[in-house]
Formats: structure tokens, C-alpha cells, sequence
């Protein structure tokens, strides 16, 4: 679950730049991006520039959400790859923290099985580097401020009394 | 035509209409399919997120749930997809341990579901599960070349009974110009005497002019283009004649971009409130009795917007006690407020999600004795949101609405996982 904020440094982004630089060369991807589960992007390699990366983003990052809520259903505990087949081009999901996943985009010539072998050698990498951003002091420190959800339902409940106009 | 099961689209229309001599052929190809793959359980289900048929071993899943998350989960997958120009995506999961799943559409608006462990081999279901696709394609297509023909031969009475139906679902009484197309006889001469324009451009006009009448929420949107195009048939300025057919055209290119926009925000928020509903039963389930989770599941569907209660329309009460939940209803409603108030659909996804807020504060009312249970309702709906947020932010959502939520999901409040 993101509770943790992610606060990039240049030299965390240059670290995260370079390991997807590597993954993607070494797979034989098309595109990677490694985004937290809100959907904001750290770093990304190769997006076509047709795509809004932000929008792409936020699809992969829902689509996630969605495919982990129903794997719940189904009983798995530990949820982590998705893949996604299209007729040219796939999709491979893989969880690298709780808060973060890789996605890569490659052709159908590329084999899957040479995306996943790369994908788990470059994870353990990447998720040190991510384990780096959100453990940053300044990153612990605002965790700890805001009050307790019992004020926060006192708020909402305040605030649908007073409806605002035009629904 | 003997029909006891539906295939509805995203939207709820009846698409295909199922005898029950094709839903036993669906289940027969369900059931084969499990038993020569060893798979656990194979559903097949439509686009709006209700089971069809399944065979295999059910009892242990919450097959409604499945097919709810399901359907929300292809839907921002066809989303994905369209965005990387990938006709369809069949998705799988995998967790070499425990489960795997595997969903394609076969249709449009039918989708297969396959759940599968440890005792299958992906190779192999690949291959059968091709069979099995082709078999399902043949029956719904035989099945919709039925209800095409029961859809024609319905007698006047029923027909004009299903098209009074129809428009009360569309809500804007104007909706029938819309659909009628124009009369050429009695609009040609209207068209020539006076406006100015050439005859098809006035016709064209006038034809936009009656489509926006009709939608109110899209009016809006286009407040000055539709004031423009409506001055310009009484004006009579011919000199204004090629402005007329820009903005005739630029409205039209406009309004398809706002409109695939409106599709991926209707797509994301429609796979949010099916998660929202997955964490409200969840969590309702665990709470004392059966009754008390009747009382607050009601005070939560029934005690929020007055007038037109979108959560309301989709919730329903089973034989069995479950609570269930359909999105084309919340969709049709949607639409039902944003032309009774002139609202757009932005406006309306926000009042969505404001009313889901509501229905969890009334729920966490009911809870509010029990810390621990609240906290996991808040949780899971927070968990649920944040995950959403971003997306929601990128796509524009009104921003009002999204500030109703902050409080909940700000991350020193929320418990630890």
C-alpha cells in the first residue's frame, strides 16, 4: 500500500534511469517505466512519443490495482506479475516494492520468457534504489504529521451537509 | 423467443439474448474446458460484469465479485490497449504457488475467465482454450442473429413499449429528434427560406443543433459553438458561411476527442467503484449480524443524494442476502441526472464519487463501535482511491470532487497495512 511519500533526488533518478536503460537493452524491450501504484511515474526508457506517458501511467497503474483486487478474490496473497498479450505487442507487469511496478512493453518476436529472466535480475536493483527514495529522512519525518481518521470522518460528514451547488 | 439470460454491454443495453438450450451449450463448453485442462473454474461473462454461465468448482469463490472486478479490470486493459494500437489484450496473471488467471474477450461484450493452479500447464490451456473461444464465438454469434430476429418480430405494442423504456432511460424527452432522422421533404424548404446557408449545411446544422438539444451535458460543454450554429439559422448572413462550416466541423472533431476522453475516465472510475463495492463487502461481511449489515448497507444505498441516488440504482438485494451491486445502472442513472440538470459528465463522474463517499461514511457510521473495522473500511477505501487518484488527476477530473477525498487518503492517517 503507498504511504510512504517518494521524493526523487537527481542522483536517484540518474540510478533509475540507468538500470532501465540496462533492462531495456538487455530484454529486447520496446519500452519500460517503473511507476508507483498511484500511477506517478519515476522513470521511464523509449515511450513512444504518440504516447501521453502520464495518462499511460496512470492506465497501467489502475490496471494493476484492478487485476490485484481480483486476485485477492481468487486467494493469492502475494500478487506480482501480470502479463498482458496483444496480437504485435505485450505487456509484462512485475511488482518491484509494495509501492512500485515495472512495466515493460515488447514485440511479439521478443520471447517472454527473455523479458521475465531479465525483469527478475534487474528487480532486486531497482528495488533497492526505490527502498533508498522512500526511506529519505525527510520522507519519514512528514509521514508522522496529520491527525487521526476519526477527524477526518468528522470533516467529510461536516462538509456533505453543507451540499455545494449545482451537484 | 424463450430468453432467460442476457449479455449486456458496458453500458447495460441488451446486446444478445440467451436461450436456455445456448446457456447450457456455454456451460458444456465451460465444464470441457476445465475438465481437459485441469483448470479450476471457467466463467464466462458479459461486459457489464454479471456471470453468464461457469462450470468447475465455483462454491469456494465469489463468482459476482470476480466477474464485477473482471469486467472493470478488461475495461482499462481495452484502454491500454487502444492507447499502444493493439486491436485486444488477453490478460493472465500468474502466481507459480498459488492461483493464475486467465481472461480474453470473446465478443465485444463476453468474456472468458479462467482460473487455473498449479496443476495446469499454460502451454497446454493456451492451446484448448482457442478450441473452446471458437466454440463460445459460434454460439453467441448464432445467439445474436436470434435476438435480432425476436427484436424484429416483436409485435408494435412491446416494440413501442421498449422504446418508451428506451427514452426514459435517455431522460431528455428531446431525444426522439434526435434519433428521427430529418424530414427531407418538410425541412428542405425551411432550410433555403431565410437561413442563408447553403441547403446540406443547414441541414447539417440543424441535425447538430437537435443532437445537442438532446444532450444537455454536452451543451453545456459547447455552450458558444451551439449559440453560434443556432444563430446562424435565423440570421441569414451568407457571408458567415464558412465560419458556420468550421465550427461545424471543429465541434465535431471536438466533441469525438471529449468524448474517447469521457470513455477512459467512465472506464477507470467504473473499475474504481467495482473495487470500492469488492471493499465494502469485505468488510460488511465481517460485521456482527446479518441484520445490522442489512440496516447499514440500506442506510448507505438509500441515505445519500435525494433526488437521483446513483449508488441506490445499482444495489440490490439477492434471495440469498447478498448485496449486490450492478455499474450499467449507475451508468443510465448518470446519464438520467446529467440531462435532468444540464450537467455535464464530469460533473456526474464527481457526484459519483462524492455519493460513494457518503455511502462509506454512512457505513463507518454503523461501524463506528468497532475501531478495528472501520479502520479496515477506511483503508480499503483509501487504498482503493489512492490508487486511483493520480489517474483520476491526469484525466481531469473536477477537482472538487477529488479534494472530498483528501482527507481520507492523506498518508500519515492512514492505519499500517
Amino acid at each position: 500500500m503507498p504511504t510512504n511519500f517518494l521524493e526523487l533526488k537527481t542522483a536517484d533518478v540518474e540510478l533509475l534511469d540507468s538500470e532501465l536503460r540496462t533492462l531495456c537493452a538487455r530484454a529486447g524491450a520496446e519500452a519500460v517505466v517503473l511507476l508507483d501504484l498511484s500511477g506517478a511515474v519515476l522513470s521511464f526508457h523509449r515511450i513512444p512519443e504518440s504516447i501521453d506517458v502520464l495518462m499511460y501511467a496512470a492506465l497501467l497503474a489502475s490496471n494493476f490495482a484492478a487485476t490485484e483486487e481480483l486476485s485477492k478474490k481468487l486467494g493469492v496473497t502475494d500478487f506480482r506479475v501480470i502479463y498482458h498479450e496483444g496480437k504485435k505487442q505485450n505487456l509484462y507487469f512485475d511488482k518491484v516494492s509494495d509501492e512500485t511496478v515495472l512495466v515493460v512493453l515488447f514485440k511479439d518476436s521478443n520471447a517472454l520468457g527473455r523479458v521475465r529472466l531479465f525483469c527478475e535480475k534487474s528487480i532486486p536493483e531497482l528495488a533497492r534504489a526505490v527502498e533508498g527514495i522512500t526511506k529519505s529522512p525527510e520522507a519519514a519525518g512528514a509521514m508522522t504529521q496529520g491527525r487521526d481518521a476519526a477527524d477526518s470522518i468528522r470533516q467529510i460528514v461536516e462538509s456533505l451537509k453543507t451540499p455545494k451547488s449545482g451537484g | 423467443m424463450d430468453a432467460t439470460i442476457d449479455i449486456r454491454t458496458v453500458d447495460g443495453n441488451v446486446n444478445i439474448l440467451l436461450e436456455d438450450a445456448q446457456v447450457g451449450s456455454i456451460r458444456e463448453v465451460l465444464v470441457e474446458l476445465c475438465l481437459s485442462t485441469m483448470a479450476e473454474f471457467s466463467m464466462l461473462i458479459d461486459a457489464a460484469g454479471r456471470v453468464v454461465a461457469s462450470g468447475g468448482e465455483t462454491a469456494a469463490f465469489d463468482t459476482e465479485a470476480i466477474a464485477a472486478l473482471a469486467a472493470g479490470d478488461l475495461a482499462t486493459t481495452r484502454q491500454l490497449a487502444r492507447m499502444l494500437g493493439e486491436p485486444e489484450f488477453a490478460l493472465l496473471f500468474q502466481h507459480e504457488k498459488q492461483k493464475n488467471l486467465f481472461m480474453t474477450a470473446v465478443d465485444n461484450d463476453a468474456i472468458l475467465i479462467v482460473v487455473f493452479d498449479v496443476e495446469t500447464t499454460f502451454g497446454a490451456l493456451r492451446l484448448r482454450i482457442r478450441r473452446s473461444i471458437s466454440q463460445l464465438q459460434q454460439i453467441l454469434h448464432q445467439a445474436r442473429k436470434n435476438t435480432v430476429v425476436a427484436f424484429a418480430s416483436t409485435s408494435d405494442a412491446t416494440r413501442r413499449s421498449l422504446e418508451e423504456k428506451e427514452e426514459e432511460h435517455e431522460g431528455a424527452p428531446s431525444t426522439a429528434a434526435v434519433v428521427q432522422p430529418a424530414e427531407p421533404g418538410a425541412a428542405q424548404p425551411a432550410a433555403t427560406g431565410g437561413t442563408g446557408l447553403p441547403e446540406q449545411l443547414a441541414n447539417d446544422v440543424r441535425k447538430a443543433v437537435a443532437w445537442f438539444d438532446g444532450f444537455k451535458g454536452w451543451e453545456v460543454m459547447f455552450k458558444d459553438e451551439v449559440a453560434f450554429m443556432r444563430n446562424s439559422l435565423t440570421r441569414n448572413r451568407p457571408e458567415e458561411i464558412e465560419n458556420v462550416r468550421m465550427t461545424l466541423v471543429r465541434t465535431r472533431a471536438r466533441l469525438t476527442e471529449q468524448k474517447r476522453l469521457l470513455e477512459a475516465k467512465f472506464r477507470m472510475v467504473q473499475s474504481l467503484y467495482q473495487q470500492f463495492l469488492s471493499v465494502l463487502h469485505g468488510v460488511m461481511l465481517k460485521a456482527w449480524t446479518a441484520e445490522v449489515v442489512d440496516r447499514a448497507m440500506k442506510a448507505a444505498f438509500t441515505g445519500v443524494g435525494a433526488e437521483f441516488n446513483m449508488i441506490s440504482s445499482g444495489a440490490q438485494k439477492k434471495a440469498d442476502g447478498a448485496w449486490t451491486l450492478e455499474f450499467a445502472s449507475i451508468g443510465k442513472q448518470m446519464v438520467l441526472m446529467c440531462h435532468a440538470r444540464g450537467m455535464n459528465y464530469q460533473d456526474g463522474v464527481g457526484e459519483l464519487l462524492r455519493q460513494m463517499n457518503a455511502s462509506l461514511m454512512a457505513l463507518s457510521a454503523f461501524l463506528a463501535e468497532n475501531a478495528r473495522l472501520r479502520d479496515e473500511l477506511i483503508q480499503g477505501w483509501a487504498r482503493v482511491f489512492h490508487h486511483y487518484a493520480e489517474g483520476l488527476k491526469t484525466l481531469d477530473l473536477e477537482s472538487e470532487a477529488l479534494e472530498l477525498f483528501r482527507p481520507l487518503v492523506r498518508p500519515g492517517q492512514m492505519p499500517k497495512a
